[in-house]
């Protein structure tokens, strides 16, 4: 009976001690004696997973980087590939917006018969004003036909090789074209100039032109179809003594950067040079 | 070997003239790299058949410019032989050479056409054509001179270093 109280003693001791431990646990008392028991082991627990991870590391990262590095270069390739299909299809673009321009103006004026030619290049010599296109005499090209654009009138062609031909632009300084102001019924004579100015002359004094006025060719001189717009006047130059005015004139066209151009195939230049006898 | 690299440049930048270099004027002038790279090509000393690219290049330009033909063969040999006279005297400063013949035969290159243009009948102001072309072109011809340099320096090193093997 001593030994079986004495047992029972000791075990409801224990779960006192026990419950007790829990207890402070719980309530925070021991976390100071918990630390100091766990901070070595959860130390050492990190340095060993240091080292694994290190050593896990230098096995497998190389490997992920040399992957990451593949797969970030042929990325790299795709995108600037897309970029450069981007850039085509922009160019490619803004081509047939310009070729759906000129259809359309060539749809307005069914009367002509037009080539369409690619500008490929200009010419060197900087006091003229001339372009170079892809198409020559093998496409029906011949010397003198005009050259235009849906806004206007881009000069004339000047040379033909079988499969180029050279323009001479309507602000070269060898330029000379008989126009029609839009709006007064008159007519003058437009010049060009080594700078790429052209000018309007012979216009009588007592023409009250305007700035703005839009010029039409006249077809006088037998060098251009009439009707075509060839630019618009910026300002007149009027003295009372002279017998003409003059007036700077602005193209509609800008031929820096004209990329295409319509040659009228089924009009030919009339020369009237052996009429006049110059 | 000289000849064949010679008429290559002569083709590149004749091609780059007529469709890069022509579009992109600084004012009203514009530069002539077919003129600067006949410069640069004469200023080596072993260019003695300086005359085949210069040949090539004022019958392709004739071919395709509305410029008078007898004016460019007359301006291209004209640099070139300025060039040849010219290194036998500043041989050691081919830089300073090269940008005192750019002026003048820019210059003269533009006289030329000039005077060339008006035996032709084109209205050409004489004055008016030195000042508002000639001056910007000389311009942008010293501009592009310099690259223009390096790359055909470079490529006569490797021509007359094969010549010196051979």
């Amino acid at each position: 009976m001593r030994f079986k109280d004495s047992r029972t003693l000791r075990t409801i001791v224990t779960g006192l001690v026990i419950m007790g431990v829990i207890l402070l646990a719980f309530s925070g008392i021991l976390r100071p004696v918990l630390g100091a028991v766990m901070d070595p082991f959860v130390k050492v627990q990190g340095w060993i997973s240091n080292q694994f991870m290190a050593i896990y590391d230098f096995f497998t990262l190389p490997r992920d980087v040399t992957d990451l590095m593949a797969e970030n270069s042929e990325l790299k390739n795709e995108v600037s590939q897309l970029q450069s299909q981007i850039i085509e299809l922009q160019e490619q673009l803004s081509e047939a917006d310009i070729l759906y321009a000129l259809l359309d103006f060539a749809r307005a004026k069914p009367e002509n018969t037009y080539i369409a030619a690619s500008v490929i290049g200009r010419d060197s010599n900087p006091f003229m004003h001339y372009l170079i296109i892809d198409h020559g005499s093998d496409d029906g090209i011949r010397y003198g036909m005009p050259v235009v654009t849906q806004q206007g009138l881009v000069g004339k062609i000047d040379a033909v090789t079988a499969s180029a031909a050279r323009i001479q632009l309507i602000n070269d300084p060898d330029s000379s074209i008989n126009v029609r102001m839009q709006s007064l019924d008159e007519e003058a004579q437009l010049v060009g100039s080594i700078t790429g100015d052209m000018q309007l002359t012979m216009i009588p004094s007592d023409v009250e032109l305007q700035a703005g006025e839009i010029l039409l060719t006249s077809g006088l001189g037998g060098n251009y179809p009439s009707d075509i717009v060839v630019g618009q006047v910026v300002n007149v130059q009027k003295k009372e003594s002279d017998i003409f005015q003059t007036a700077n004139v602005d193209s509609t066209i800008d031929f820096s950067t004209l990329r295409a151009v319509l040659v009228i195939i089924n009009f030919s230049a009339i020369d009237i040079e052996l009429l006049t006898g110059e | 070997m000289d000849i064949v690299v010679s008429s290559v440049l002569v083709l590149i930048f004749t091609s780059l003239q007529l469709s890069v270099v022509s579009r992109l004027p600084i004012g009203n002038g514009m530069a002539d790299i077919v003129l600067l790279l006949l410069i640069v090509w004469c200023l080596h000393p072993q260019a003695k058949k300086f005359y085949i690219p210069t040949l090539l290049a004022g019958w392709i330009i004739t071919f395709i410019s509305s410029v008078p033909i007898p004016a460019v063969f007359i301006s291209y040999f004209l640099a070139a032989i300025l060039t040849r006279l010219l290194i036998n005297r500043l041989w050691e400063m081919p830089l300073f050479s090269m940008l005192i013949i750019t002026i003048a035969a820019t210059f003269a290159q533009h006289i030329i056409y000039i005077i060339a243009m008006q035996f032709q009948g084109s209205a050409i102001p004489f004055i008016e054509g030195l000042r508002e072309i000639t001056l910007p072109s000389v311009f942008i011809n010293i501009i592009f001179s310099f690259p223009i340099y390096l790359i055909v320096r470079d490529a006569q090193k490797f021509v007359y270093q094969e010549i010196e093997n051979e």
